[in-house]
C-alpha cells in the first residue's frame, strides 16, 4: 500500500507540472511590435544620413516615388493638409493598418515623406519607424499653420542659428553709458592781461656784525 | 512477491516515461520562437512619450534657474564643440550629439535626481538627443524650448511690448530686460542730464591794472654777537 501512495503523489505532482508548462506556453505572449534598431545605430544614421528633405528637395523627386504622411491628428488633417497626403496620426502608427501601409511602401521602395506641425513633431514618427525598422521614411522640413482657415506650410530651416552668437553677444555686452552733458555754447572770457608791476627789490644790507 | 515485483517494475517504467517527457518537453524549449529583446522602452511608450510636452522648458525659466543658482538641474549643449566655444549658457556642459550615447555622457545625462535640459540652436537636435535617451529609458531630461534663437529673441534682445499689450507683457519684458543684465547684455539706461550754459554777450571787463605790492620784508635784525 506505501507503494501505491508514493506512486499516487507522483503521478499528481506530475500533471500539475505539465499543466505549469502547458498554461505557460498558452500564455506566453510574443510583442507586437518590437524595435529592431537600437539606439546607437539610431543615432549613427541621425548623424550620417539627413532624414530631413526640403520642399525643394521634394520637387525634385518622381512624384511616384514619394507619398506624403501628415502625422497631425485626424482633427487638423481634416481642416487642411498638403494635397495628396495621407493622414497617419503619430499615435496611431502602431495600427496594423498603417504598419501595413508603411510595409508596403518599403516592400514598394517608396519614400515615405512626414510632415507634422514643425519638423521636430515628424521626429518623433520618423523614430519610431527607424527603429521598427522602417528605413524609408524622411522629414519634410516644412512648418504648417492653419490661421483664418487657410492651410499654410511654409519652409523652415532646421539648426540654423539666427545670429552669430559669440559676435553679437560681444557687441551687445553691457556698456555703462554716462551721460556726456553737452554744453550749448561755451564762450570763453577774456580777461584783460594782468599787468604786473615789477617792483625793485631792495639789495640786502650788509651784515652788520662780522670778523 | 510477484504482484510486488510487477508494481515495482511499473513504478520504475513510469519514472522513465516521465523523465522522457520532461526531456521532450526541454527538448520544445529550445524550439521556442527567441524572445525579441529590445533596449529600452517599448515602441508604445516610446510613441506616447515622443507626443507629449511635458518636455519643454521655456528660456525663461532657465534663465530664473541659472541666476538663482539652481542646483537641480543641469544644461548640456548638444551642438558641436565649435560652436560651444564661440558661444554657451552659463555653466553648461557640451556633449556634441555624435557622442551623446558614450559612456563619459551617460554619467551626466542618465540622471535620476538633478534634471538635464538639453538644448541646440533650435528644437531639432536637441530632440533627436531627448528621444534617443528617451528610448533608453532616461528619465529627467528636458528640453530648453525654442533652444538658443528663442534665448536670444526672448532674454537677450526681448521685444518691447507693444501699448496695447496686457501688463503681464510688460512685466515680462521687465523681467526679461533684467535677467539680460545678469548675462551681460544690455544697457542700463540713465537719463542724460543735459547742461545748458547760458551764453551772454560778452562784456570787456575793464579792470585796473592790479598793482602787485610785495610786503616789505622786515630786515633781519643783525645778529648781536659776532665772533
Amino acid at each position: 500500500m506505501k507503494e501505491l501512495e508514493k506512486t499516487k503523489r507522483i503521478s499528481v505532482s506530475a500533471v500539475i507540472f505539465l499543466l505549469v508548462i502547458v498554461i505557460g506556453l498558452l500564455t506566453f505572449k510574443k510583442p507586437k511590435h518590437v524595435f529592431s534598431t537600437d539606439a546607437k545605430s539610431t543615432l549613427n544614421e541621425l548623424l550620417t544620413a539627413d532624414p530631413i528633405l526640403t520642399s525643394a528637395g521634394l520637387k525634385a523627386m518622381d512624384s511616384t516615388a514619394y507619398v506624403l504622411v501628415d502625422v497631425r491628428s485626424a482633427y487638423e488633417y481634416n481642416k487642411g493638409h498638403l494635397p495628396g497626403a495621407r493622414n497617419i496620426a503619430h499615435n496611431e502608427v502602431l495600427i496594423e493598418d498603417n504598419i501595413r501601409f508603411f510595409k508596403n511602401l518599403t516592400a514598394d521602395n517608396k519614400v515615405a515623406v512626414l510632415y507634422g506641425e514643425n519638423p521636430n513633431w515628424a521626429l518623433g514618427t520618423w523614430m519610431t519607424l527607424y527603429q521598427l525598422g522602417y528605413t524609408n521614411p524622411k522629414i519634410l522640413a516644412i512648418e504648417t499653420q492653419y490661421t483664418d482657415k487657410v492651410f499654410i506650410a511654409k519652409d523652415v530651416q532646421i539648426e540654423k542659428p539666427d545670429l552669430d552668437y559669440g559676435t553679437t553677444l560681444d557687441s551687445l555686452k553691457t556698456k555703462k553709458q554716462i551721460p556726456v552733458a553737452e554744453p550749448v555754447k561755451v564762450i570763453e572770457k577774456k580777461e584783460a592781461p594782468k599787468v604786473v608791476v615789477p617792483v625793485e627789490k631792495k639789495k640786502k644790507s650788509a651784515p652788520e656784525g662780522g670778523c | 512477491m510477484s504482484k510486488n515485483y510487477k508494481l515495482k517494475r511499473l513504478s520504475t517504467r513510469r519514472y522513465q516515461m516521465l523523465a522522457a517527457i520532461l526531456i521532450l518537453l526541454a527538448a520544445g524549449l529550445v524550439l521556442l520562437p527567441d524572445y525579441q529583446k529590445h533596449e529600452g522602452i517599448e515602441p508604445q511608450l516610446f510613441i506616447n512619450k515622443a507626443m507629449s510636452n511635458e518636455r519643454f522648458i521655456s528660456t525663461d525659466i532657465v534663465a530664473d534657474k541659472i541666476i538663482n543658482k539652481d542646483p537641480s538641474f543641469v544644461l548640456v549643449d548638444v551642438r558641436s564643440e565649435a560652436e560651444f566655444a564661440k558661444f554657451s549658457l552659463p555653466n553648461a556642459i557640451n556633449i556634441p550629439l555624435d557622442k551623446f550615447l558614450s559612456e563619459e555622457a551617460d554619467n551626466v545625462i542618465n540622471q535620476e535626481i538633478v534634471d538635464v535640459v538639453l538644448f541646440s540652436n533650435d528644437n531639432f537636435m536637441a530632440n533627436e538627443a531627448w528621444l534617443l535617451g528617451n528610448r533608453l529609458g532616461y528619465t529627467n531630461l528636458y528640453l530648453m524650448k525654442g533652444g538658443l534663437n528663442e534665448w536670444f529673441n526672448t532674454i537677450i534682445s526681448p521685444k518691447m511690448p507693444e501699448e496695447t499689450m496686457p501688463r503681464e507683457a510688460f512685466e515680462l519684458y521687465n523681467q526679461r530686460k533684467a535677467a539680460g543684465l545678469y548675462f551681460g547684455v544690455g544697457s542700463i539706461e540713465v537719463p542724460a542730464v543735459k547742461t545748458i550754459v547760458k551764453t551772454e554777450p560778452v562784456k570787456t571787463p575793464v579792470k585796473a591794472p592790479v598793482k602787485v605790492v610785495p610786503e616789505e620784508k622786515k630786515k633781519k635784525s643783525a645778529p648781536e654777537g659776532g665772533c
